[in-house]
């Protein structure tokens, strides 16, 4: 049956019912002295119910900032999570679930976004020492000896740019396709590096930075190198990362602006500690010192 | 001895029988018979055949006007309700979205007799693209089967309601779920796969009603054992011919290993010929979704199949739409009718795909006879090429043609297809098909960034609005001349027609409207309405007639949802749509609001 489009009509349909909604409803962000954020139970390095990943610690500078206590909706972070959190309602208080969504791309068409706070690019990860040492750009894979590359298998998510960049380069048939989201709440994109790169089921693992950077150093059984793409006009490798509200909440949005803006250098902290490639506003790579190792030694 | 001890004494031997054999101890050739008497409505579509007919006659074009409601149910649950239900000894089994709740009630008292209602992880709404509808029950051999939203066929003894057996026809870890219903043919329970947004490579089972087991499985793309091709023995439509379709038909149209996230999904209603023992079903759209990253024809998604029942074996084969850009599911009903094409009669399968063509082909050989629009809005291809089989795409409806730069505009029909999986009527009387269907086309704006489980990429938006017309209307109710390849009448409705049509012997066509009418018309002339009631809620649902105690009843589940009830949503609060003005999907809110409920009509 068809994908996307359900999303796009089921926030219309969320918009609708709010337009219809009887006076006296309480929709005031904040007005219960609380930040409520939707996020993925078990997505790292981006958020986890255990709050360990890299949104969590932002959502809880916002909270601090704020002076509001931090609460969370847990939803898988896949077709239907916006209809399901963000512009759903609690059946029984007729609250919104949540008011924020820390991370969506600038682009997104289910949410209004923030000015973005992030911006980071697709990424290869390889295991030391198995022929690839001198893998440092896309490029260099095209210069190894025709039968090395002719031997690799390369893992990537379905609908991602590096399939594109497979296509016009004649790999697909080295392709090892990717489910982009799976049925399965216990199962999350970093398993490409942490358990298949490094059983050796793919020589190479093409992945968005952020969960490259994270695995790429958390996977201990083998070292692993993970190369951030440049840019790339054509391939759309780099996105900027912002965070969603309702289109209708527009000071919310706003104060949220003016909250990224003030913290932005210590947002960048936070993302360093979990070693995200993270880029400029002119696409250059951008170099942020972790905070201090307690705060910055993810798990 | 008078006449009436006589009827006495009939009654008390009667009685011993039953004493002697409960009321529920049938055979396996329990369907075929119950199917045989047209007081009963025992499968979802009344015959194997898909006709949605009914000899009962006692509700007639004349007397229709007077019809009124005679009782209803509320089912309790306010997801979107698609299928209808069973009604055969005494009783009514209708069922729900989830939780997939299944009722028993007694026609005389309307009391339920049982319900079931199964423990399913919460984890398989998440899964569930466009609402977690169920399609309903299927019934053979004193039991009656469930094919629930988490992939579980459960038969259910049809007197107690009591689990006989219970397996898992899928993983919803990968993204497999159930929404369609199962079908018994000849002792097989068969059923199909949904998930093809989430890669799931879609399959085709049949179970053993008797305790469950799984006989074969047939994928829908994959090496030929997967798909239980013979190279040999299989055959296909190729340059105005039958051959078979050699070896590796479906992986020598993919690059790489991408098949085995490939779609293919098999959610729609399937039909049996029991003079050839064969099963026809369609597959749905390849994934991923993407179609520039799958190059080639992505066989075998949406494509007719014809298979074996006893042992799966794929008779012949015949792709609709090569390379899907649009996501035409081939999934639709097929129905089998004899069919007069150029002068000559044939055992035809018939079938009005997502892609806006309808196609009448020969079941015993699989050869393509007519295939033609059968709403004229249709443009993303000019024709069928009927030499070739292939349609002659349009490149300026080509999404894949076009690239991620620019927006594909006034494609039609949008994605939810001419028709979705709303099934038709035939009606033997007439010869013709009676079609609900939708008149929606689309923009394809390939610039939103989508974003799915912490990755970004280039993804598309998709805006609907109404076909062209004066009036703005999103659906009509067609007429079809399968032989001909033609419209022969069409009304048109204010919003696509997503429910189920029922004729009847009485000569009449009964349908349900999104804005939760239902409408009897002459199925001489489907112009004439001729009786209408609103019931609580939208409709989704399919139209049956059965008859109680010399009486005969029609019922529709109403219960807006689906894709259906979100997708009219659209134009709600998109102004940017066009939508504004016309009356179509805008409206819909004003018309309908959530809620299950089976309305059950009868004469005075």
């Amino acid at each position: 049956m068809a994908k996307h489009l359900p999303l796009v009509v089921a926030l219309a349909v969320s918009a609708s019912l709010a337009a219809a909604r009887p006076a006296g409803a309480v929709d005031d962000v904040g007005s219960d002295g609380v930040l409520h954020v939707c996020a993925d139970p078990n997505n790292l390095p981006l958020s986890h119910r255990q709050q360990t990943g890299y949104e969590n610690k932002i959502a809880q500078l916002l909270a601090r900032e704020l002076g509001w206590k931090l609460e969370y909706t847990w939803f898988p972070q896949r077709i239907g999570f916006i209809r399901n959190t963000l512009t759903a309602r609690d059946p029984y208080n007729q609250r919104y679930k949540c008011d924020l969504v820390m991370g969506v791309p600038v682009g997104y068409g289910l949410t209004a976004t923030t000015i973005p706070y992030y911006h980071s690019v697709y990424a290869l990860a390889y295991v030391k020492g198995r022929g690839l040492d001198a893998v440092h750009s896309l490029d260099d894979l095209l210069r190894l000896p025709p039968d090395k590359l002719r031997s690799l298998r390369f893992g990537a998510f379905g609908r991602t740019p590096p399939i594109d960049w497979l296509q016009d380069h004649g790999l697909m048939d080295q392709l090892v396709p990717y489910q982009t989201q799976t049925g399965d709440p216990d199962q999350y994109p970093g398993e490409i590096i942490e358990k298949d790169l490094a059983a050796g089921r793919i020589d190479v693992a093409f992945v968005w930075g952020p969960i490259a950077g994270y695995f790429g150093r958390k996977t201990t059984s083998v070292p692993v190198t993970v190369v951030p793409f440049p840019p790339n006009a054509k391939y759309h490798y780099d996105y900027r990362i912002a965070m969603g509200t309702r289109f209708a909440d527009k000071a919310w949005n706003e104060r949220l602006d003016r909250l990224i803006e003030k913290d932005r250098a210590e947002i960048q902290e936070i993302l360093a500690g979990y070693d995200v490639p993270m880029l400029d506003d002119a696409g250059r790579p951008l170099h942020v010192s972790a905070v201090a190792p307690s705060a910055g030694n993810p798990p | 001895m008078s006449n009436r001890c006589k009827v006495n004494a009939v009654r008390w031997s009667v009685i011993a029988v039953a004493l002697a054999y409960p009321a529920w101890a049938l055979s396996a050739d329990d369907l075929p018979r119950l199917a045989k008497d047209p007081k009963n409505w025992v499968m979802q579509s009344g015959d194997y055949s898909n006709h949605r007919f009914s000899e009962l006659k006692q509700i007639n074009r004349e007397n229709v006007k007077n019809l009124r409601v005679a009782w209803t149910f509320s089912t309790g649950v306010l997801r979107g309700h698609e299928g209808g239900p069973l009604v055969f000894n005494d009783t009514l089994y209708v069922h729900t979205p989830f939780p997939n709740k299944v009722f028993a009630l007694d026609l005389d008292t309307q009391r339920i007799k049982w319900t079931y209602e199964p423990r399913q992880d919460p984890n398989v709404i998440p899964v569930m693209c466009c609402d977690t509808i169920n399609r309903g029950l299927a019934y053979d051999d004193g039991k009656i089967f469930l094919q629930q939203n988490d992939t579980n066929l459960v038969a259910l003894d049809a007197n107690t309601g009591k689990e006989i057996w219970k397996v898992r026809n899928g993983d919803p870890k990968v993204g497999a779920t159930n929404t369609n219903a199962p079908h018994v043919f000849n002792g097989k329970v068969i059923t199909g796969i949904s998930g093809g947004e989430f890669g799931v490579r879609g399959y085709i089972s049949a179970y053993d009603e008797k305790d469950g087991h799984l006989i074969w499985r047939g994928y829908s793309m994959g090496p030929d054992s997967d798909m239980l091709i013979d190279p040999n023995t299989t055959m296909t439509y190729q340059d105005g011919k039958m051959v078979p379709v050699g070896a590796n038909s479906s992986t020598k149209t993919w690059e790489g290993d991408q098949w085995k996230i490939g779609g293919g999904t098999t959610w729609g209603w399937y039909s049996y010929d029991p003079e050839t023992n064969s099963l026809f079903y369609g597959s749905g759209n390849p994934s991923t979704w993407n179609p520039r990253q799958r190059p080639g024809d992505n066989k075998w998604s949406m494509s007719i199949w014809a298979r074996d029942l006893d042992t799966g074996k794929v008779k012949w084969v015949y792709q609709m739409t090569p390379h899907d850009e649009w996501d035409y599911d081939g999934i639709n009903e097929m129905v089998l009718a004899d069919v007069t094409v150029k002068g000559r009669k044939h055992k035809a399968l018939v079938h009005f795909d997502r892609n806006g063509f309808a196609y009448t082909l020969d079941r015993n050989t699989g050869q393509p006879l007519v295939a033609e629009k059968y709403d004229p809005a249709v443009n993303w291809a000019s024709r069928i090429d009927m030499k070739t089989g292939r349609p002659e795409v349009v490149a300026k409806y080509s999404t894949d043609h076009n690239g991620e730069d620019v927006n594909t505009k006034n494609v039609c029909p949008a994605a939810l297809g001419t028709k979705d999986e709303q099934p038709s009527s035939y009606d033997p009387q007439t010869g013709l098909f009676y079609v609900p269907t939708n008149h929606v086309c689309m923009n394809y704006e390939p610039f939103k960034i989508e974003y799915t489980a912490g990755q970004p990429y280039v993804g598309a938006t998709l805006s609907m609005f109404p076909g062209p017309g004066e009036h703005g209307d999103m659906g009509n109710l067609v007429v079809w001349d399968a032989g001909k390849g033609k419209i022969v009448q069409s009304k048109a409705e204010r919003f696509s027609v997503w429910s189920g049509v029922l004729t009847t012997a009485g000569g009449i066509a009964c349908y349900g409207t999104l804005e939760g009418y239902l409408k009897c018309v002459d199925s001489k002339n489907v112009n004439k309405v001729l009786y209408q009631f609103k019931t609580p809620s939208g409709i989704i649902g399919n139209v049956n007639t059965w008859e109680h105690k010399g009486k005969q009843y029609i019922g529709v589940l109403s219960g807006i949802g689906g894709w259906a009830g979100i997708g009219m949503a659209a134009g709600l609060t998109k102004d940017n749509e066009g939508l504004g003005a016309v009356g179509g999907y805008k409206d819909l809110k004003n018309w309908t609001e959530l809620g299950g409920v089976l309305t059950v009509f009868a004469l005075p």
